[in-house]
């Protein structure tokens, strides 16, 4: 990250020299240095910018920057193991500093770049649209099975918990998302954001 | 004395992509959607507008092929 950031103001600082000295550009040597400022490095600061950027639009902190985020935000320290995604998050099972994008983004091809696009459209909503109340923001489409699996396939402990195998085909279905995690008592306490004005709280981790 | 139109494109060119870098340079500092618009919105077309008046500069200023007119008989 610091390479990023001295790229791009070195590049910042090289342009701006030759935009108050176009007269160094005569010579030679002038032009390929002239080359090198107007166009090699703030080509290659403006792709390092991009990354970094990337970067920063994973990280929990950011998508819980809209206010209406926060209670999400919450419901990951809830002092309640059955609430999914505080059991993953307080446990380390997902990075603290990128659990949403963890288990919200598609592991599949274009996973990452459909993520960035919804990203965009929250953004639309939050600045110019209408912000819905917490509990009512809904996922795009019913949470597959894939996502869960990308950690969980082949786990000793997903594999032979006996609440996996309550029936003979029960893991397969699972597997090929026919069941889902998130099934009636199965593991169907997610974020439950309208029930943790009556949560407790892990203070831990803060 | 006026500048050559060279000089000039290239103070421009140096100009946009200066600022740009610099909102860059700004954004990174900011783990917000708003700062994520920004690089996207105002630094990158900055940068990218310095540098196409850059690359335009060298294309205008790119000297023609000597003339092979063969000499004229007296």
């Amino acid at each position: 990250m610091l390479v990023d950031v001295l790229l791009v103001g070195v590049a910042a600082v090289l342009a701006l020299w030759l935009a108050f000295r176009p007269q160094l550009t005569v010579s030679r040597g002038g032009k390929i240095g002239c080359f090198i400022a107007l166009f090699i490095l703030p080509a290659l600061g403006a792709w390092a910018g991009f990354d970094m950027q990337m970067y920063h639009a994973e990280t929990t902190s950011f998508c819980l920057s809209c206010h209406v985020m926060t209670e999400y935000g919450h419901s990951l320290y809830v002092d309640d193991p059955s609430y999914l995604p505080a059991r993953h998050f307080q446990n380390n099972l997902v990075p603290r500093d990128a659990a949403c994008y963890t288990c919200h983004t598609d592991y599949a091809m274009f996973g990452t770049l459909k993520a960035k696009v919804r990203g965009v459209r929250h953004l639309y909503v939050q600045y110019l649209g209408t912000i819905p109340k917490p509990e009512n923001i809904k996922l795009y489409e019913p949470y597959n099975n894939r996502e869960c699996l990308h950690c969980h396939a082949g786990a000793r402990s997903y594999v032979e918990a006996a609440e996996h195998h309550k029936s003979p085909d029960m893991l397969s279905r699972i597997d090929s998302n026919q069941l889902s995690c998130m099934s009636n008592n199965c593991h169907d306490i997610v974020h439950d954001v309208d029930t943790l004005k009556d949560a407790t709280f892990w203070k831990g981790g803060q | 004395m006026p500048r050559p139109r060279i000089e000039r494109r290239i103070r421009w060119a140096g100009v946009l992509i200066g600022a740009g870098l610099i909102v860059q340079l700004i954004t990174f500092f900011f783990i917000h959607p708003l700062a994520f618009i920004t690089f996207l919105g105002i630094g990158c077309p900055l940068v990218a507008a310095g540098i196409v008046i850059y690359l335009y500069s060298l294309l205008e200023n790119t000297p023609s092929p000597p003339d092979e007119t063969p000499p004229q008989p007296d």
